[in-house]
């Protein structure tokens, strides 16, 4: 049995810190909903052959937005909203798609993310999957068999 | 302790599932653990499901069906210790094999299972490419399935629905396919339905 190619997820994580200054809570729910859609957008147009999934949270001291996005058309799903203006928050974001390779991906990330003002801090980890070359598991997630890339 | 193995693909909406479904079990009176094996180091459904006042353990950094599944034992084993949970609900990663997660459980000493519980939940919106690319994990899925929770059925037709039904018994699945919308719990509204 061969390892399939399509198997193997690209994934990144992304944190970002910032702060939107009190932006409306309905003017930041489009914005971090915005840049997830983009994200999907954009990865298909760059050949991903499957979006596993883009989530992230969007945490204040008082409110989360939680938005999820699984198809090609970049249509969001939100969990919960903002429903107070949003000053410092902090995000989590996953990233998981089959079918591109890791710098198309975060030219993508990195083009969607630009477009949030007051990044404080943006960290990206990038996990490329299994990389061992004499590895038969297909669904392999063996964090030995593994290339884990700081991607700042 | 029953175990809820809540297994499917990335982004069918599992933890839409367990939200939906661990609420009601908690309020009956059972005490509810929740392990998210999140695939990326750092967790947004966990977060999510913590948010909601539940309590959650997170495995990271890998599969609980092959690279974690020591982890998930002794998680589990440190559990019913230190919590004694009458329900444990696992998620594990949408790649993970969860006949892998039930072997590992099963006849392990210090660790009382009364019983397991498999639901796989798939998405009838990407249910064909899915079914394409990833025939495999799907058919594993399946193999151990005691439900199947046919999510997303409000983003197709019901001509659709049918087709993806039998493409579900296609795969030998027998069980009963529960149409549902995670996200606004609709087919989630009697969870002793749903897990019976």
């Amino acid at each position: 049995m061969t390892q399939d190619a399509e198997f193997i997820p690209t994934l990144a994580v992304i944190e970002i810190v910032g702060d939107l200054g009190g932006m409306s809570a309905v003017e930041a729910n489009r914005l971090f909903s915005g840049v997830i859609s983009e994200i999907a957008v954009g990865c298909t147009s760059s050949g991903v052959g499957m979006i596993g999934h883009i989530k992230a949270n969007f945490t204040t001291y008082d409110g989360m937005l939680s938005v999820s996005c699984t198809t090609d058309d970049g249509k969001v799903r939100s969990r919960s909203e903002f429903g107070s203006p949003v000053k410092g928050y902090r995000s989590i974001m996953n990233v998981i798609v089959y079918g591109i390779g890791y710098s198309h991906m975060c030219t993508v990330i990195d083009s969607a993310v630009k477009k949030i003002p007051g990044k404080k801090k943006v960290t990206k980890t990038g996990d490329a999957g299994c990389t061992d070359p004499h590895c038969k598991d297909p669904n392999c997630t063996d964090p030995t068999h593994r290339t884990v890339i700081r991607l700042d | 302790m029953h175990l809820i193995i809540v297994s499917g693909m990335l982004g069918v909406g599992k933890t839409s599932v367990i939200l939906k479904l661990a609420g009601p079990l908690a309020e009956s009176g059972r005490k509810i653990v929740i392990i998210e094996n999140d695939f990326g180091a750092l967790g947004v459904d966990s977060e999510i499901v913590r948010r909601n006042g539940m309590e959650v353990r997170e495995l990271k950094g890998g599969c609980i069906c092959c690279t974690l599944k020591a982890g998930l034992i002794d998680d589990l084993r440190m559990l019913q210790v230190n919590f004694s949970p009458d329900i444990a609900i696992i998620e594990p990663t949408g790649i993970a094999d969860p006949e892998f997660i039930i072997n590992s459980v099963k006849d392990v000493s210090g660790l009382r299972i009364d019983s397991v519980k498999t639901l796989i939940v798939i998405d009838a919106e990407r249910f064909l490419k899915m079914k394409k690319m990833f025939e495999r994990p799907l058919k594993n899925q399946l193999k151990v399935a005691d439900v199947v929770l046919l999510n997303k059925v409000d983003t197709v037709s019901v001509k659709d629905l049918k087709e993806i039904e039998q493409c579900i018994r296609a795969f030998s699945y027998e069980g009963r396919i529960k149409q549902i919308q995670a996200d606004k719990g609709v087919g989630l509204e009697n969870v002793e339905e749903v897990m019976r």
